[in-house]
């Protein structure tokens, strides 16, 4: 995947918050969403030196946590809304309520089914929660994104546990972006 | 919105404009820099192999003026090129007036980067290049407690090679989930092992350069001969030999003492990993380093 191919989108720029519109360097004319380092993880990240994205057109998405009206469009661009994106928030939120976003409040609902990758937006949710949702509903050989704030858990204890039954892919630093947080992307082992 | 956020947004997008950045130095060095020297030599490569020691013994020479004030390197061609304009890059280097002859910076990132071999051609097409070489396993072990001891990295070493082997892996195996960003491999922490293929970015360099316009030599020769590997850089400046005094070895550990030696399970591994890959850069060089223990 091209660096530039991530923000691309062919939807006009009007309609959605947070974005801009500039020209591509062969001067098409396809419009791109900027992703806001600021307020997406995922986009903070790449600016910070990540490598791989293990989210693509084919890739079934879980998202824990609180969703960005903006963040969501980034999701779908990824999974060039071919799939839809399942989301456990902390809180019921209105813009959820989208085509391709699919809005869960419990786990149960989803209990048949596997996801191949599951991003946890914010770890205030326990160690133990993330085993079970991990062990419930992702796929053998799927991807676990967790961004991770450095204040809520201790970092070596957190990599301990998690090597168990992750394999480490990257772990970035974007303090530069999100004060006191990590974006991890972990494989499953089995 | 609010008033404070929108100047907060301002601000973080025009940090020209920033009143917080300004400074009267800086700015006194920009306006002049039509007058400043563009650096006469780069050393490129590499980083963690002791490039302040290098600068240090290249400083004792009267005509020779290496570093800039505030860093080893300004880490223009791969870093900021695309952010800030040559005049600003000119800015680092000192003034046509001043008693120095031979300029040079020590970005030792630039090796890595696949882009600045050709944006130094367009800038500075004669610039003779110096490449320090570390053994690659001790290169790789010194970078991961850099980055351990900043706290970028929070695993063991022996988990953060094991990602990268991985990552290096699925990139080349599953090309679709690759992030083409040149920038990434400038990344100290996510590059142990990549910035130990000195070969294959070393080739980058000689399909844009001639092969005269390099000097290599290895950080462990320095220690030894540092009087001679010295004495043969003023030579390829042109510059007169002098008598240098013995350094001690400078930014060991980041200023926090050294570190726990490395398991030998996990440099044997490292070792075997990397012989190709030096047997690659001896035949490349024409020269051979013991790099095998």
């Amino acid at each position: 995947m091209k660096f530039n191919q991530i923000i691309k989108n062919n939807i006009k720029q009007h309609h959605f918050p947070s974005t801009k519109k500039f020209n591509s360097e062969n001067n098409d004319e396809d419009n791109f969403r900027t992703w806001n380092p600021f307020q997406n993880g995922l986009s903070a990240a790449i600016l910070c030196g990540l490598e791989i994205i293990p989210i693509n057109k084919k890739s079934s998405l879980l998202y824990v946590g609180q969703l960005e009206p903006s963040v969501s469009l980034n999701l779908l661009d990824l999974v060039e809304n071919n799939k839809k994106i399942f989301i456990y928030p902390k809180k019921p939120n209105q813009f959820s309520n989208k085509e391709n976003l699919i809005q869960i409040t419990n786990f149960n609902l989803i209990k048949n089914q596997k996801f191949s990758v599951i991003y946890i937006e914010n770890l205030e949710y326990s160690y133990e929660l993330i085993t079970n949702i991990t062990k419930s509903s992702l796929e053998n050989l799927g991807y676990l994104i967790i961004k991770f704030s450095t204040l809520s858990q201790n970092p070596k204890i957190f990599f301990e546990k998690m090597s168990k039954q992750f394999e480490l892919l990257q772990e970035i630093n974007i303090e530069s972006f999100s004060k006191n947080n990590f974006l991890i992307i972990f494989k499953s082992r089995n | 919105m609010s008033f404070k956020s929108n100047v907060r947004n301002f601000l973080v997008t025009h940090p020209s404009l920033n009143p917080y950045n300004f400074s009267l130095d800086e700015t006194f060095r920009l306006l002049t820099s039509s007058l400043r020297h563009l650096p006469h030599f780069l050393i490129i490569g590499t980083s963690k192999s002791g490039k302040h020691s290098v600068l240090s013994y290249l400083n004792q020479h009267p005509q020779i003026k290496a570093g800039t004030k505030h860093n080893v390197g300004v880490y223009y061609f791969d870093v900021t090129f695309q952010s800030k304009s040559l005049s600003w890059y000119k800015s680092h280097f000192p003034s046509k007036f001043s008693k120095f002859k031979i300029i040079g910076e020590a970005s030792g990132t630039y090796l890595n980067h696949p882009l600045a071999p050709q944006r130094i051609k367009k800038t500075l097409p004669h610039v003779k290049f110096i490449n320090l070489f570390r053994n690659p396993v001790d290169r790789a072990y010194s970078a991961y407690n850099h980055s351990f001891k900043l706290g970028w990295d929070h695993s063991t070493f022996d988990d953060s090679i094991k990602s990268e082997i991985n990552r290096i892996e699925m990139m080349r195996d599953n090309p679709e989930i690759k992030i083409d960003n040149p920038d990434a491999v400038n990344f100290l922490q996510f590059s142990y092992l990549r910035h130990g293929h000195y070969a294959s970015n070393l080739r980058n360099w000689f399909k844009i350069f001639p092969q005269n316009q390099f000097k290599h030599f290895s950080t462990e020769e320095l220690d030894n001969n540092y009087n001679e590997i010295m004495n043969s850089l003023f030579s390829f400046f042109n510059l007169k030999e002098i008598n240098l005094k013995k350094e001690e070895r400078k930014n060991i550990g980041i200023g926090k003492g050294k570190y726990p030696h490395m398991k030998e399970n996990t440099r044997d591994m490292l070792i075997d990993y990397f012989k190709p890959h030096n047997e690659e850069l001896f035949s490349l060089i024409n020269k051979k380093f013991d790099w095998d223990k």
